[in-house]
């Protein structure tokens, strides 16, 4: 008597299907054991001997190693690891890709599992360590506050070497400084007869200089906010940029030099208030001044680029020119010294220590100045409307001819370079184009890193964070973007400002920005 | 006594004419009471011919000395409703004498000059670039208006007129015996999507002509007086009916949606705007193109 069996029960069902799928899981696979030779990013040399590990060790073994190989055991750096891809995998085909894999999780998930396939467990990777700040800047996620104030559109801003203060140059002729702690206007630096175009602070906080659209350079107490003087006059058009003389040259009384469209360059003397020398020789607006403190006797250097496809090297104790350097095609808009971050702060490190005396200010920022120029000469990078940069050691390599040359060409923008910019420690440049993108290059060698996409409109500047670890765009397209240096995407998006924003700072973990829609943002944690 | 040609007819007013044959530019015919030109230039002729009389200046000059006592005796003797207008326009031409008298005082004066600072800062990097197209006045100027709420339902052509559907549609006849008639053919601007392929012919009951299809509109910006041939994204609304928005019908004050990427608009959250509103301006049929302005109104 056949009958028909009744359907199973519904929980059988169900227990029957968990059953089929359990074996779907994938086994858990043993990771390959790889030969792991770590290598110095700074001189090219080895830490040690290979050594034999496991793919998926983590990062913070691989930093415990590297520290124990480079004899670093009781005072632990943090590392950051980079394995370099061949140049067969950043072939024309891959042009735009980052040249290199940073290590984040471990070395099988990073470099073994990376979709190029160049790395197998057979090959002894060579794992590039170069070390990081021991602090660590935390990225800005949201505005803190929003200062309005200015009557327009806002030019420049600058932070005070400390991070205390910070003065903003605006359209209304006004300059204005604002106090970090309170987030509140300080003072209003009222005096000039146009445009307030750039702000720069003495690295040691007791002045503060603004360059304006009616070719006048002001000095303020920054305390008081009161001018010290009247306006420095002698350029007959509008200042370009400013800059003080490096603390560990001159602590007492640092020089401040001006540029203008006019083609000169002034040094002015802060005590006498009178121009000491006057920089003749451009045949066009010259667009940015720098003071280095290289030189052939250590006394400061004045780098000046212009729109006569020059960039001259003079000597800031004569003011006569040293080099002439022909290179660039069209104008040059922007310079960088690998040593900005150093000269900017002066004998304010991270420890935030005040000194006593000139003396011992002078000893402090000229150790900051040695401690970066050990490795590496002063370098300068100087970017161009020819859409590329060169990278020059203007004082650190002797040619034949007695004229330094390029010592690398950085090619890859698509349109003219806004700006550029060394990291605090030297290791990493990066450029902002109106190509809507910015590049990342290597600070010592000039090689082409990785770019950075995102921006849909001009990238018109860029600060580094004091850690080197992050990097922040302001564009056109009225956002600010902080980006991610491990994987070179996004980090975060900033959007609330309501027009192109035209300047950008970063100072601990601040960062501020300003533009067109006339308000100070201040962004933080 | 003057006279024009009202009583030109008649013997005797050509007689009195010929005796005195020049009326004056000023004068009035004292039969119609109307100012009376002078036909043809004969005046100025005269003067070029033989020049002015020895003691014209002279005279010109004593007139206009005495104007002044001319004028107050007229307004002492005068009375009632004529006073008053009088009054009134004398008073007028007083206030603007102060006022131009004021204005040369303040010319000789030194001021402090408060004009001198331009508008529309630029930092020093785009100092050399202001030739390079600046597009981006174009998103300022919107947010400016997007401020003031009042002028949030403030559209170029607030009304239209009405179009009758026999206006719009031609009656085609159909059949044979072309007796039926359910078949309209639009008379108006269309657009025609980029994919649309039109409909067997029994089945079509609206024809949208060729000829009067469009692609592209001459956007204009009012604030920034710029006008930029953009492609058509589509038809946003056809005030007349929403079935002239359905068939893409374009006639004056239709709101239309423009592709703006070629101008280079970033929202504030820093993403690119592509489609923007537009309201046609003109009447498209009689035109043969696409007028509009950018509509703020439907920014949001």
């Amino acid at each position: 008597m056949a009958t028909l069996l009744p359907p199973p029960k519904r929980a059988k069902i169900y227990h029957e299907n968990s059953q089929i799928q359990a074996p779907l899981t994938p086994p858990v696979q043993s990771a390959p054991m790889i030969v792991v030779q770590f290598v110095s990013e700074d001189e090219e040399t080895l830490l040690g001997p290979a050594v034999n590990l496991p793919a998926d060790f983590s990062r913070e073994g691989l930093e415990a190693l590297a520290n124990k190989q480079s004899g670093q055991e009781d005072e632990p750096v943090p590392f950051q690891f980079h394995v370099r891809l061949p140049e067969s995998a950043t072939d024309d085909k891959h042009s735009g890709a980052p040249t290199r894999l940073v290590v984040s999780t471990s070395l099988l998930q990073d470099v073994l599992a990376h979709p190029s396939k160049a790395f197998t467990p057979e090959d002894v990777l060579k794992v590039y360590c170069s070390p990081q700040s021991v602090f660590r800047v935390r990225p800005a996620t949201r505005c803190s506050s929003t200062l309005a104030g200015h009557g327009a559109s806002i030019l420049c801003a600058a932070f005070s070497p400390t991070g205390r203060l910070l003065a903003t140059g605006s359209g209304d002729t006004t300059a204005r400084l604002w106090d970090l702690n309170t987030e509140l206007p300080s003072h209003t630096l009222a005096g000039h007869k146009g445009w307030v175009l750039c702000v720069e602070w003495e690295a040691r906080e007791r002045k503060l200089a603004t360059g304006g659209h009616d070719g006048q350079v002001r000095i303020w107490d920054p305390k008081s906010g009161k001018p010290l003087g009247d306006a420095l006059k002698g350029h007959t058009k509008w200042i370009t940029s400013l800059a003080w003389e490096p603390i560990h040259i001159n602590a007492k009384n640092p020089r401040v030099a001006s540029s203008s469209k006019d083609n000169t360059v002034r040094v002015w003397s802060t005590v006498t208030r009178l121009s000491e020398f006057v920089l003749g020789g451009h045949t066009a607006s010259v667009n940015i001044v720098r003071w280095g403190g290289g030189g052939p006797g250590k006394n400061g250097v004045l780098y000046t680029a212009s729109s006569d496809r020059s960039v001259r090297v003079w000597d800031a104790d004569n003011g006569k020119v040293v080099y002439i350097l022909k290179d660039h095609a069209h104008w040059v808009t922007t310079l960088a010294l690998n040593t900005d971050f150093v000269l900017r702060t002066g004998p304010y490190d991270h420890m935030g220590k005040e000194p006593t005396s000139d003396e011992e200010a002078l000893a402090l920022a000229l150790a900051r100045y040695e401690s970066i120029t050990a490795s590496t000469p002063e370098l300068l990078i100087s970017g161009s409307d020819d859409h590329t940069l060169f990278l020059w050691s203007v004082f650190g390599v002797e040619t034949a001819t007695g004229q330094p040359k390029p010592s690398a060409r950085l090619t890859g923008h698509q349109r003219q370079v806004s700006h550029v910019g060394f990291s605090p420690d030297g290791r990493w440049a990066a450029s902002a184009g109106f190509d809507n993108c910015l590049r990342v290059w290597d600070g010592r060698t000039g090689k082409y890193v990785a770019t950075l996409r995102g921006h849909v409109a001009p990238v018109y500047r860029l600060a580094w964070s004091a850690d080197s670890r992050l990097l922040v765009s302001a564009s056109k397209d009225s956002t600010v973007k902080i980006w991610n240096l491990k994987t070179y995407k996004l980090h975060t998006d900033l959007p609330g400002h309501s027009d192109e924003v035209y300047c950008v700072d970063f100072v601990a973990d601040k960062i501020v920005s300003g533009g067109r829609d006339q308000t100070v943002k201040i962004w933080k944690n | 006594m003057d006279i024009c040609s009202c009583r030109m007819e008649g013997s005797e007013s050509r007689a009195l004419r010929r005796q005195k044959p020049a009326l004056n530019r000023t004068s009035i015919c004292s039969v119609c009471v109307e100012p009376v030109m002078p036909q043809n230039e004969y005046i100025e002729e005269a003067i070029k011919r033989h020049g002015r009389r020895l003691d014209h200046e002279e005279r010109k000059r004593k007139r206009t000395a005495r104007e002044a006592h001319k004028a107050s005796a007229v307004a002492q003797k005068l009375v009632g409703i004529k006073a008053k207008i009088l009054h009134a326009k004398r008073h007028a031409q007083k206030v603007q004498l102060k006022k131009t008298l004021k204005a040369h005082d303040e010319r000789n004066v030194k001021q402090a000059d408060t004009s001198a600072i331009p508008e529309g800062a630029l930092p020093t990097y785009l100092l050399d670039r202001e030739g390079q197209q600046d597009a981006k006045a174009l998103s300022t100027a919107v947010k400016q208006k997007r401020k003031e709420k009042a002028a949030k339902y403030a559209v170029p052509l607030p009304k239209v007129r009405g179009i009758a559907e026999d206006e719009m549609f031609k009656v085609l006849k159909t059949g044979k015996s072309k007796s039926k008639s359910w078949k309209r053919m639009v008379t108006k601007a269309t657009f025609v999507g980029e994919g649309f392929t039109r409909k067997p012919v029994k089945m079509e009951r609206f024809v949208r002509p060729m000829a009067l299809r469009y692609k592209r509109a001459n956007v204009t910006h009012p604030d920034l007086k710029a006008t930029f041939q953009l492609p058509i994204i589509g038809v946003k609304k056809n005030p007349q009916s929403p079935m002239y928005t359905q068939l893409g019908v374009m006639t004056k004050g239709t709101v239309i949606e423009v592709n703006v990427s070629e101008l280079g608009l970033v929202t504030t959250g820093g993403k690119a705007v592509w489609g923007k509103f537009a309201q046609v301006t003109n009447n498209p049929e009689n035109d043969g193109c696409i007028n509009a302005d950018i509509n703020h109104a439907h920014e949001l």
